[in-house]
């Protein structure tokens, strides 16, 4: 598979990617993860974030895990996930850094 | 735990979504349930709400194309997502159709939101206030003691009814407020420390208060907290000044928390403890507590009773106070907190439960004609579109969506119209209404009349699609629109929908005219006390220790209140006429009067008023005169008889003068007043002693002042005026109350004239909607007639007797239901008996009179049509031919 294949990333999907890459979470714990790095503006909303998790497993990116009672499932990144993940971000370095200098003197 | 009405309805449309994503449900609606409980700002609760169900309906529409589309490029035509397919291709149609006959569609859907609103706002109220449980922890385990309230010694008792885990009690009284801008007098509920952990309260900053907690202690309302401080976090530890005393703020209630109206008066807006030390709570004469407590587990109400009647049995032994006038033990009745909360108010939503359940009957008789009428209208249509090679199913289907179609949109609106109605019903409701702060809409009964308005649009939406069955084709082209026999069958249906729709609304038209007719009965009973230009001022001075001191202040106030340039006169008394209404009764009375040496059994009321009283309420002396302000303070105390006491006394009015009788203090009768309507228009005042305030025998927290102005009028802010004349005597009394006794009286009338009203809106949308499902019936009667009445105008019969003929069908249909609705609306009346005041429940000129109603409206419905019929031009509908 190929990485870069599905970049650029939505915000949304970064962020949601950004957090698995700390540890196995589940729907609601993302959706407050999320929001505690209120930077990224990005605030998700139950319906759209299962829709894009269905998404990211059907590519393989993660993987649900049934928790001991079986109710509530959570969700670990995988190989190809964190390959994305990690190939978005050095887009995204490497965009910042030959952007930068055009405002660098404005302050 | 319940779910809060906003998840439960993210629920419901998370349900919409595709099978794959459904799988998720669970957690998509236990995550949405966690950020709205988690959040404890309203604004943030809304932003969420708000980002949740604005982004739902992108998702869906994404989440259905995908769906779709995978199942469509395997290459599979024939599978589940082709039907779906065709379902949307079959809404488009029925819309594109619906928008053809927009004064059809605009009448179906203008029925069902009609019906849909109005019983989902009634129940939502009627459910909430009656049927869901109370918010607190095991609500099922809380009981009330009856009977009034309950006094310290008593309560403490208590404790040995072992069947109880924890008991709680409360009181409540208006304190003042003082210190910031002008004196307010507040509710304030003093409570034990069990009352917190019975109900579950918590503290949304500081602490809630404990046994050690003293008079100098005080909680405030979550919503006083917001309202007079803004919800200032640094309220925690202020000192307020409650009558007069410093009292810190040692926490804040919990917004949420729902105050029980049986222990407590509603908007309490502070809390503070018992002091057991004071004297009325140990005197087992003072009964001040309202009690409520959680039985154990498994323990049945009546083992509750037997250890509350076995306690009431062992303090009787050495307190007179637990045994009545006859030596009957007390009776303090044992029921559920629940039962208590509703009490009074459970027969007056019940009954608007019926009337708006009829209502919504009438819309859907009507829906049904309506869509008989069209349907019958199309058989011709029906039968082109199967001769062009339409199969049943898809006519069936395509109706099917014009009926889903016209139920959804009706059910949009009309969730639309009950949540402003519930928001209009709250806020109109002259009753305190249990709860009624909390109520919100209902998903299950807007979902259970949606479901009924759909059924019958379907229902009868189909009609024409199954009379299509099995008649060969060629029929309908043949007959060409003329009558066919077939459509015999559907007339009778539909007569017999105009008929049922006359009966119910007949039912309506009585019951309102009996609530209306008793309205206007309840205001043309005479006051017996004069009401134009007099105001009165309400007060509790809370400060007055003896009678002599409460004596001072009031004639004080009424000597600074007569010399207000415009005012002719001046009075005060322990009570004023209307101020209490409903059953309730203000302070003092006596249990019966002795006449030498023979006792009157009665209960008395006892009237302390200052000498103006007779002359500005001009009550009629019907024997004697009132005393003079000499005689006042002498002994025996010269009092003012009612007539039924006078009658009762000493066999009549003019017996009385001057006979002297024992009540709890010797007295000489100078006078006589006719029965008067001291406690509401609807209540005889009964037996009633009028004396002298120099005679009050105790210090008492309440006096009512009352004024009255001269013809000229006051110039100026009267009440303001009023306000400064209490002040310039008590700068620390709060005055919240100026009113004209015109307004007070308005006020012990707006429950009847709110429930009348109510009754009579329902009443006139039903009658409304069967004039609007006769005339539409008839319409298409004299439609289906056009040739033969063409015919018989062509062959000589006069205008006249067309019409004739058409406005007898219609009285005829009309008759037949009003014969059926007579039953119903006697039955009615039944119901009604306690509601009902100055009329018999079966009242033949009501029923005649909504009958006859009923009639014109009948009458003029088949007028038009009948009209119509009479202009046909017999040359033209021969020429169509």
């Amino acid at each position: 598979m190929d990485p870069t294949e599905h970049l650029p990333l939505s915000p949304r999907d970064l962020m949601i990617l950004a957090v698995l890459a700390e540890g196995p979470n589940h729907g609601y714990g993302l959706i407050k993860a999320v929001e505690a790095r209120s930077r990224s503006g990005v605030l998700l909303d139950p319906a759209n974030l299962y829709r894009t998790l269905r998404r990211m497993r059907s590519l393989a990116w993660i993987e649900d895990l049934d928790d001991e009672a079986g109710r509530r499932r959570t969700h670990r990144i995988t190989r190809e996930g964190r390959a994305v993940l990690k190939a978005e971000l050095g887009r995204l370095e490497r965009l910042l850094a030959d952007a930068r200098p055009a405002v660098a003197g404005e302050g | 735990m319940r779910r809060r009405p906003v998840v439960r309805l993210y629920a419901a449309l998370l349900l919409l979504l595709p099978p794959d994503l459904r799988g998720y449900r669970g957690e998509m609606v236990e995550a949405f349930e966690r950020m709205q409980a988690e959040e404890k700002d309203r604004g943030a609760r809304l932003r969420i709400t708000v980002r949740a169900f604005g982004r739902l309906p992108a998702v869906m529409v994404l989440e259905w194309l995908e769906h779709l589309g995978a199942r469509r490029a395997p290459g599979r035509t024939t599978t589940t997502g082709g039907r779906r397919m065709e379902l949307f291709r079959d809404l488009r149609h029925a819309l594109r159709s619906l928008a053809k006959a927009p004064a059809f569609a605009l009448a179906a859907v203008g029925l069902v939101a009609i019906g849909v609103g109005s019983v989902t706002t009634i129940f939502s109220v009627v459910d909430h206030v009656l049927l869901r449980a109370l918010p607190y922890p095991d609500e099922e385990r809380l009981v009330y003691l009856q009977n009034g309230s309950h006094s310290g010694p008593f309560y403490q008792r208590l404790d040995e009814v072992e069947t109880v885990e924890v008991w709680a009690a409360a009181s409540s009284r208006d304190v003042r407020l003082t210190g910031s801008g002008e004196p307010r007098l507040l509710p304030l509920s003093r409570v034990t420390p069990g009352f917190w952990e019975l109900l579950g309260a918590r503290a949304a900053r500081g602490r809630l208060l404990n046994a050690s907690d003293g008079n100098d202690a005080v909680v405030v309302s979550g919503a006083a907290w917001r309202s007079r401080w803004g919800g200032d976090p640094g309220l925690v530890g202020r000192t307020l000044q409650i009558d007069g005393e410093p009292a810190v703020v040692v926490g804040v209630l919990d917004p949420d928390f729902e105050a029980p109206e049986a222990l407590v008066d509603p908007g309490t807006e502070f809390w503070r403890a018992f002091d057991w030390t004071e004297e009325s709570l140990r005197d087992t004469d003072f009964n001040l507590l309202q009690v409520a407590g959680r039985v154990r587990v498994g323990v049945g109400l009546e083992s509750v009773q037997a250890g509350v009647d076995g306690l009431l049995a062992a303090l009787a032994e050495s307190d007179v106070n637990f045994r009545t006038r006859e030596g009957e033990l007390v009776r303090v009745p044992v029921v559920s907190l629940a039962e208590e909360t509703v009490y009074e108010v459970r027969r007056g939503l019940g009954l608007l439960l019926g009337a708006v359940g009829l209502l919504l009957l009438v819309a859907c008789a009507n829906l049904a004609h309506l869509f008989l009428a069209r349907g019958l209208g199309r058989t011709r249509e029906m039968a082109v579109r199967r001769a062009l090679g339409a199969r049943t199913g898809d006519l069936t289907r395509h109706l099917l969506a014009e009926s889903l179609a016209v139920g959804l949109a009706g059910g949009l609106v009309g969730t639309l119209l009950a949540a402003g109605g519930l928001r209009l019903f709250t806020a109109l409701s002259p009753t305190a209404l249990p709860r009624a702060a909390s109520v919100s809409l209902d998903l299950r009964i807007l979902g259970f009349a949606l479901g009924m308005a759909v059924l019958t649009a379907v229902l009868f939406g189909l009609v024409p699609a199954l009379r299509g069955v099995g008649a060969e084709v060629s029929d309908h082209l043949h007959a060409g629109g003329r009558t066919a026999t077939g459509t015999r069958h559907s007339r009778r249906l539909r007569h017999g929908l105009v008929a049922v729709e006359v009966a119910l609304s007949l039912i309506l038209v009585a019951s309102a005219g009996l609530l209306v007719r008793s309205f206007v009965a309840v205001q043309a009973q005479e006051t017996g006390f004069r009401v134009a230009d007099v105001w009165t001022v309400p007060l509790s001075p809370t400060g007055v220790e003896t009678a002599e001191d409460l004596l001072s202040l009031m004639e004080g106030i009424a000597g600074e209140a007569a010399g207000i340039p415009g005012v002719a006169e001046a009075a005060w008394g322990l009570t004023m006429p209307l101020e209490l209404t409903g059953g309730n009764r203000c302070c003092w009375g006596t249990r019966g009067v002795t006449v030498d040496s023979r006792e009157v059994d009665a209960r008395v009321s006892l009237h302390p008023v200052s000498v103006a009283y007779f002359d500005l309420l001009e009550l009629e002396l019907t024997a004697g005169r009132r005393w003079s302000a000499g005689e006042a303070a002498g002994t025996p105390v010269p009092v003012v008889l009612s007539e039924p006491l006078a009658a009762a006394a000493f066999g009549s009015a003019a017996a009385a003068v001057g006979r002297s009788f024992e009540a709890s203090f010797p007295a000489v009768v100078v006078g006589v007043t006719a029965d008067n309507r001291h406690y509401g228009l609807e209540t005889p005042h009964g037996p009633a002693i009028y004396l002298p305030v120099e005679h009050l025998p105790f210090g008492i927290p309440k006096a009512h002042l009352a004024v009255r102005v001269e013809a000229a009028g006051v110039t100026g802010d009267l009440p303001r005026a009023l306000r400064e004349a209490v002040w310039s005597e008590a700068p620390e009394l709060p005055v919240p109350t100026v009113r004209s006794l015109e307004g007070w009286l308005d006020r012990s009338t707006a429950e009847r004239r709110f429930q009348s009203a109510l009754f009579g809106t329902f009443a006139t949308l039903a009658l409304v909607l069967a004039a609007v499902g006769l005339y539409g019936t008839l319409l298409y009667m004299a439609g289906e007639r056009r040739k033969e009445v063409g015919i018989r105008l062509a062959l000589g019969a006069t205008r006249g007797s067309v019409e004739r003929r058409l406005l007898r069908s219609g009285l005829g249909l009309t008759l037949a239901g009003v014969l059926l609705g007579l039953g119903g609306a006697w039955y009615a009346g039944r119901l009604l008996e306690t509601q009902i005041f100055g009329v018999e429940r079966g009242d033949p000129a009501t029923l005649l009179g909504a009958a006859g109603v009923l009639l014109a409206t009948a009458a003029v419905a088949s007028w038009l049509p009948a009209r119509r019929a009479g202009r046909t031009d017999p040359v033209e509908t021969l020429r169509t031919e």
